[in-house]
């Protein structure tokens, strides 16, 4: 030891002072030996690790072979091998001793760069001896016991010989270890170390020196070529590959014909950093500069090793999908501007939540994919790995597919439509949207099968969270009966001019807010009218129906299978709020927490297990559980920002990324679900998702709503005071009413005021149902005084029933209009029915033989006998008619259609269905009594024989010798004519099968014509 | 409004249908026997004020008057159950009680006797209605009273009210019981005249068909009086189930009546039930559906009367039928039947007009439990009735060849100058008869000038 402290004494001194520059006496010296001394006794260096050396060397001979320097490669590989199997380091006399290895190590550390140095062969022999023999071995020789000491002694001078012999230009240490060539940095670096020759000296030593050196290094880093205005130079950007020089080949053989050289020159690796910005939506870019909406590649632009041609062909798909991106971007910030200057202003906005939700949804996917970008080029920055243009548009290949279908979504559902009809139509934007988006999905779903790209995923969660707003409303509406349209874009709104209160509430109340297409409207308008014209009387419910068809067919596709019924319960919903029973649907959740499950919550937790992904599976995705976490986060403070909170919504974030990390994760998974896909249709899928949750909403609510209705507003019993007044159900009550109004006809007093009609009604309605008497009224109503035959003196009688609400909306006005038409049909029966038993035989024949008439001993006229015995029968025959046509309309068609109505009623399930029932059930008696417009002829020829029946009870009254035989044949066979008429009319009609209901009538009308056939036989 | 109806129960016979009607209107409404509505029968749609009125302290009273001239059934009836039913003042018994004694003059002179008294009553309770539709006559034509004070009475309602109908529940003699009494052909003569001019409907219930359908149909070896009433009383309940339950239907008796009669002189009814059940019988087990019940009210079988309906030879046939429907039925079923039975021509009916078969659906009361869901009563109006009165006037033909029994009639102040009035009752009958038989050809239409020209 002593030994050797001697013989390193004076060397350590040297050290020093060359370092430090103390002198022997200076305290701090004796610290600094004392340092050093300690080092070299005691500080181990590790061995050299033999296989990671050669390794190394068989890197870098891999190294040069792919740099086309064949030649290096050998003589190196040669050269160390020779080097090692070499004898006499460390005292040994076999090769590859530990020496050996540490020698190699330093050179190969020392030499960073050997793909910059030119190399020649000539040189090559003379260092390789001088490695094998002079060099080396000599200077290790003499250090045999110090096979420890570390570069940092035996470097300083011998080394740099080295290095400076050995490489002209290298020597940076700090260099990136790979692909120096292509950083702009290295470059940097390097043309700095040329244009000052003597840097390389500085440079070294300031690295050594600390801060100021960083600082420099970074600065270094920071600044770059100024391409952009032609500073770069080829000799600086063109790399040593030969590959690399081809272009420049070809171009300088083009040069010489003198044609449009472009004079810019750009490294890939600038053209890639541009690609990645532009991507970003940056416009303000060199290489690739944005005009119309468009990047284009900068035409004075070029490469060293790729022609403009080929470098714009590989950059268009990047172009194309940077210009989607940017109109994606600037769609978003549009978007977010409205809202947020009507935020401001406190005006509603007009941009529909749709397109918001759509907004977000694509800035959080442009926010994702500017991550993966940023992602990418800090890798480029930091130049650890090879990136080519190539590379990149491979890497963002899924990406870029995303972005075209995101904008082709954007293209055709938003930009397309803003030039159509509805454009300023919130609810046709928001459905156009959603339509575009459901065909994609549908779309997608269909190749999923053999489309590898996840398109089908994507556009399902590009559906589900555009289609949120809607969920939303509809789900607001459902449970609570809010319909907060703020940019009415759902398929209804509710109507202002409506009342809660109002008759016509459940019509008018929520009208659409969809743009009827001309065409159609002009056609519904028709038909409406073809309804109205024949009565006045238009029945309401068919009307109603086709209206909300018709909304729902322009609706939402998406929300198609379940739109009908939401209008229903949010209808029924409004009207249990107005009932104030409100709190009864709501009981379920009131326990369980302060807010019913969300629609949207309910649909996606319904297709997250449609599409089999298990808790568990979450589990396994813990990896990926940050990634989630900052989208999911990126998106919860985005709606914060947009004034969204919403807990369930969170929720649903969460679970959606989960699931679509899942999806993307797991191949298998993956494969699952698309097989899933193949065997139910995506619509279908959606569908099977959707409507159980509405189905369950729908059957609580609107039986809630039937229920209440039926028990606590006595539908029943309004809808049996209807029967009872207008249809004369109970016939007792309206019978007391019309024979007082009968008796008054008869005896020709004045009863056409509405005081005394009232007082018969009330009369005759007190004594049963004295609780109807305040609700039940009648008008006298002018009617058309064109008709003056005395069949219709009864029809200025209007009757009115007060029907309470919420019932009215059932049993509306114009219901009632209705009724009041066959209440007047039946009073016109009733009337001739009443007249015809009414007749007393005694009165025909008193007027002469007064009370003692007997035909059988009394002689009188023939005539006089025979006109008797006539008016006998004809009024048998014409009580038969009117018993058949009484019979017929009121079992046949009363009785029994309102059998069939109730029964229905039982089965209703929602205030709709009822008030189809019920406008049905009117509907249908209307046209079965004969009122129908279609059957006006037959109507007219009844009418003619209750007019004919009028007319002979007036006769009657006044006796036989009041009546001509010639009138009374007369009058037969006008009966006969009508009953004939109506007999075959009717044959016919039931031939055809179009009335079932009226062969009874038939029947009984051509019963009585066989007999008048045998007769004339 | 009610339409009220007023019953006369008059005679032994006249009470004893009477006593049942109201018995199986008072199950059928839910009035106990003291008159009180039972609590089960509070809330019911129908009509109870057709046939009842309500006393100040809510008891249900009958519109009933009840005239005897002995005081046995009546006294039956006071000491039944039933007894504080009855308006007291309405009850009318013969001062001496000693009863007409079979002699339809009797009744009948008594009955004249007895006019301000029983006008009193009547007059009494038509004013306590407000709209009258008509009185109901309950007697049997054979006896002494119910023929005798029937006819008096009914001359005397057509008079004070010309505008009031008169339905007669008019129980013809058992033939079996001829014996019993032999001037029964006497009274129905007489009465019959009285039924025909002053009545607006009869309808005929035929103690012979009564017998025979309580043994053959309900194998009963010797029907009591009550069985048999009981069958009356059925019919009587259901013919006016349309006016006691409201519906859409016949609301009136009017109503019900003048479809069935084509002139003024053809309004005798036959009747007809099915199915026949009594108390004592249990379910039975057949089906019944409208059809059914409706083919079978056409077997002569079911028929209130004897005569063979549809016996081939003569062409006796339908004027017009009316069926009443009770029970829960679909109004559809009801004219699906009706056009079968028209296209199978179970019905034979009149040439000279339609074929009228009206249906008329019924409630069912809720408080009386059948084991049939549907009963039907049908009311016919058949040509064939004729032979009831022609079996009537053959029977009077011998008697009064003989003279037989005369005397007894002589003593009455109506027959003391002469027996005209048989002469004319007789002649009377003989012209219905007649009537009936041209109104089986199909030259009925022209009738009347025939009769006038062959006169």
């Amino acid at each position: 030891m002593n030994k050797l402290k001697e013989s390193i004494e004076q060397d350590t001194v040297a050290l020093i002072k060359k370092i430090t520059g103390f002198e022997e006496t200076d305290v701090n010296f004796q610290l600094c030996k004392s340092f050093a001394d300690s080092n070299f006794k005691y500080h181990r260096y590790l061995d050299p690790d033999s296989h990671k050396i050669h390794r190394e060397i068989d890197g870098l001979v891999e190294k040069f072979e792919i740099h086309s320097e064949k030649q290096k490669a050998d003589d190196f590989k040669e050269l160390t091998n020779s080097f090692l199997e070499s004898p006499g380091l460390g005292g040994k006399d076999t090769g590859k001793s530990d020496v050996h290895y540490a020698m190699l190590t330093l050179l190969l550390k020392l030499s960073n760069c050997p793909l910059q140095t030119d190399y020649v062969r000539k040189k090559k022999t003379l260092e390789k001896e001088s490695l094998d023999q002079f060099d080396w071995t000599r200077y290790l020789l003499s250090d045999v016991d110090l096979n420890f000491v570390s570069y940092a002694s035996g470097s300083s001078d011998d080394e740099e010989d080295f290095e400076e012999s050995d490489d002209e230009s290298t020597s940076n240490v700090h260099a990136p270890s790979e692909g120096g060539d292509l950083s702009s940095s290295a470059e940097h670096v390097r043309r700095d170390q040329k244009q000052q020759p003597g840097s390389q000296h500085i440079s070294f030593d300031i690295d050594h020196s600390g801060d100021a050196g960083l600082l420099y290094s970074q600065i270094e880093k920071a600044v770059v070529v100024q391409y952009w205005r032609g500073h770069a130079l080829e000799e600086e950007v063109s790399g040593d590959h030969k590959s690399c020089q081809l272009y420049k080949q070809w171009h300088d053989y083009r040069a010489g014909q003198c044609l449009h050289t472009p004079n810019c020159l750009v490294t890939e690796q600038q053209v890639i950093r541009e690609v990645l910005w532009m991507l970003n939506g940056d416009v303000q870019l060199f290489i690739l500069p944005f005009s119309g909406g468009k990047f284009t590649l900068n035409s004075n632009v070029y490469m060293t090793h790729l022609t403009t041609e080929c470098l714009e062909n590989s950059l268009r798909p990047l172009m194309s999908t940077a210009g989607q991106v940017y109109t994606l971007r600037s769609f978003v910030d549009e978007v977010h501007s409205q809202v947020c200057s009507g935020l401001k202003s406190g005006v509603p906005c007009s941009v529909p939540q749709t397109y918001q939700a759509f907004a977000s949804w694509v800035f959080q996917f442009l926010t994702d994919f500017f991550q993966e970008l940023v992602k990418i080029e800090e890798s480029v920055i930091r130049q650890e790995s090879l990136i080519s243009l190539l590379k990149l548009s491979n890497d963002l290949k899924p990406w870029l597919d995303k972005v075209q279908v995101v904008h082709e979504v954007y293209v055709e559902g938003i930009c397309s439509q803003s030039s159509l009809v509805g454009s300023e139509n919130n609810c046709y934007k928001a459905s156009y949207l959603l339509d575009i988006l459901y065909q994609l999905l549908i779309e997608s779903s269909l190749i999923s099968a053999v489309d590898t790209s996840k398109k089908t995923n994507f556009v399902l969660e590009m559906l589900v969270a555009t289609s949120f707003p809607l969920f939303d409303i509809i789900s607001k509406w459902i449970n609570y009966g809010l319909l907060s349209d703020p940019g009415e874009e759902f398929v209804v709104r509710r109507n202002k001019e409506v009342t809660s209160l109002d008759e016509t509430f459940w019509e008018r109340a929520f009208i659409s807010n969809q743009i009827h297409p001309p065409n159609e409207t002009s056609k519904s308008e028709l038909s409406q009218k073809a309804v109205n014209l024949p009565s006045s009387s238009d029945i309401t419910s068919s009307h109603l129906n086709d209206s909300i068809e018709s909304i729902v067919s322009r609706g939402p596709d998406l929300l198609k299978s379940i739109l009908a019924d939401t209008i229903l319960i949010g209808k029924s919903m409004e009207m249990l709020e107005n009932l104030g029973r409100m709190n009864e649907v709501h009981e379920v959740c009131d326990h369980l927490s302060h807010l019913p499950p969300s629609l949207f919550d309910l649909f996606l937790n319904d297709l997250k297990s449609k599409l089999h992904i298990s808790p568990t599976e979450f589990h396994q995705q813990e990896e990926t559980k940050s990634k989630v976490q900052s989208r999911r986060d990126g998106t919860k403070s985005l709606l914060k920002k947009t004034g969204q909170h919403d807990p369930l919504l969170d929720m649903y974030f969460d679970s959606l990324f989960c699931k679509t990390d899942n999806k993307g994760r797991k191949p298998k998974e993956k494969h699952f679900e698309s097989s899933l896909f193949d065997f139910t249709p995506v619509s279908k899928l959606l569908e099977n998702c959707l409507c159980p949750v509405i189905q369950a909403r729908y059957k609580t609510v609107c039986s809630k709503l039937v229920h209440i209705f039926k028990v606590d507003y006595n539908l029943m019993d309004c809808i049996h005071a209807i029967q009872r007044y207008f249809l004369m159900s109970s016939g007792e009550v309206m019978y007391d009413f019309y024979t007082s109004v009968f008796h008054k006809l008869q005896h020709r007093e004045e009863w056409r005021e509405a005081e005394i009609l009232d007082m018969f009604l009330h009369d005759a309605v007190e004594h049963r149902y004295p609780e109807d008497v305040s609700r039940l009224s009648v008008a006298i109503i002018s009617t058309d005084t064109t008709d003056s035959s005395p069949i219709s003196l009864t029809n200025c009688i209007n009757l009115k029933y007060n029907v309470p609400w919420p019932v009215n909306v059932i049993i509306s006005e114009k219901c009632q209009e209705v009724y009041n038409n066959i209440f007047n049909f039946l009073l016109q029966m009733k009337r001739v029915k009443f007249s015809l038993d009414q007749l007393r035989f005694e009165d025909v024949s008193q007027q002469v033989v007064q009370n003692q008439f007997n035909p059988d001993d009394d002689v009188e006229p023939v005539s006089r006998e025979c006109k008797i015995h006539k008016c006998y029968l004809f009024r048998f025959r014409l009580l038969y008619f009117i018993n058949s046509l009484h019979d017929y309309i009121m079992t046949r068609i009363l009785h029994s259609s309102g059998l069939e109505f109730e029964s229905q009623l039982e089965q209703a399930t929602d205030l709709e269905q009822i008030m189809v029932i019920h406008g049905n059930y009117v509907q249908v008696i209307h046209e079965r009594c004969l009122l129908h417009p279609r059957l006006a002829v037959l109507r007219a020829f009844i009418m003619k024989v209750l007019n004919l029946s009028l007319t002979f009870c007036h006769m009657w009254q006044q006796g036989v010798d009041f009546i001509s035989y010639k009138i009374l044949t007369d009058m037969e066979v006008e009966l006969s004519r009508c009953i004939h008429f109506l007999s075959s009319f009717l044959n016919n009609v039931i031939k055809r099968g179009s009335f079932p209901h009226l062969a009874s009538l038939a029947f009984a009308f051509s019963s009585s014509i066989q007999d008048e056939k045998k007769l004339i036989v | 409004m009610p339409r009220e109806i007023i019953t006369l129960q008059l005679g032994q016979c006249g009470n004893q249908i009477g006593m049942e009607f109201w018995k199986q209107l008072c199950a059928e409404h839910g009035i106990s026997p003291e008159g009180i509505l039972e609590d089960f029968a509070t809330e019911g749609l129908d009509r109870k004020d057709v046939f009842f009125y309500q006393a100040d302290d809510e008891h249900y009273i009958p519109r009933s008057v009840l005239l005897d001239l002995e005081p046995r059934v009546i006294n039956t009836i006071m000491n039944s159950p039933y007894a504080n039913l009855y308006n007291p003042e309405n009850v009318y018994l013969s001062k001496h009680g000693g009863g007409a004694g079979n002699n339809w003059a009797s009744g009948y002179c008594q009955a004249e006797k007895l006019y301000d008294d029983i006008f009193d009553i009547i007059d009494r309770e038509a004013d306590g209605s407000d709209s009258l539709e008509g009185f109901v006559v309950c007697h049997s034509i054979a006896g002494g009273t119910g023929s005798g004070m029937g006819s008096y009475i009914l001359e005397r309602l057509n008079d004070r009210f010309p505008k009031k109908l008169i339905q007669t529940y008019s129980v013809f003699p058992n033939v079996d019981e001829i014996s019993d009494v032999v001037v029964q052909p006497y009274n129905s003569l007489l009465t019959l005249k009285r039924l025909t001019q002053n009545a607006d409907c009869v309808v005929v219930l035929d103690n012979t068909a009564l017998n025979r359908i309580a043994a053959d149909r309900l194998h009963i070896d010797t029907p009591t009086f009550a069985q048999v009433n009981q069958l009356v009383s059925t019919v009587m309940a259901t013919s006016t189930t349309t006016l006691r339950y409201p519906g859409y239907m016949n609301n009136d008796l009017i109503g019900l009546i003048a479809s069935l009669i084509p002139t003024p002189r053809l309004h005798f009814l036959m009747t007809g039930y099915t199915p026949l059940t009594t108390d004592s019988q249990v379910a039975n087990v057949r089906k019944t559906t409208v059809l059914d019940v409706m083919r079978r009210l056409l077997q002569p079988k079911n028929m209130m009367v004897s005569t063979p309906v549809q016996r081939q030879g003569n062409n006796h046939c339908y004027i017009s039928i009316l069926n009443i429907i009770q029970g829960e039925v679909d109004p559809t079923q009801v004219h699906k039947s009706l056009q079968r039975i028209r296209e199978r021509k179970l019905a034979q009916f009149i040439p000279w007009g339609p074929a009228s078969i009206q249906v008329a659906l019924s409630r069912k009361s809720p408080y009386v439990q059948t084991a049939h869901r549907v009963s039907g009563l049908m009311l016919a109006n058949h040509t064939n009735i004729s032979q009831l009165f022609d079996r009537i006037l053959n029977q009077y033909d011998k008697l009064i060849k003989r003279k037989a029994f005369i005397e007894q009639f002589m003593k009455e102040p109506i027959f003391k100058d002469s027996l005209e009035e048989f002469d004319n009752s007789r002649e009377s009958l003989q012209s219905l008869i007649d009537e009936y038989n041209a109104a089986t050809k199909p030259d009925y239409l022209t009738w009347g000038i025939q009769q006038a020209g062959a006169l």
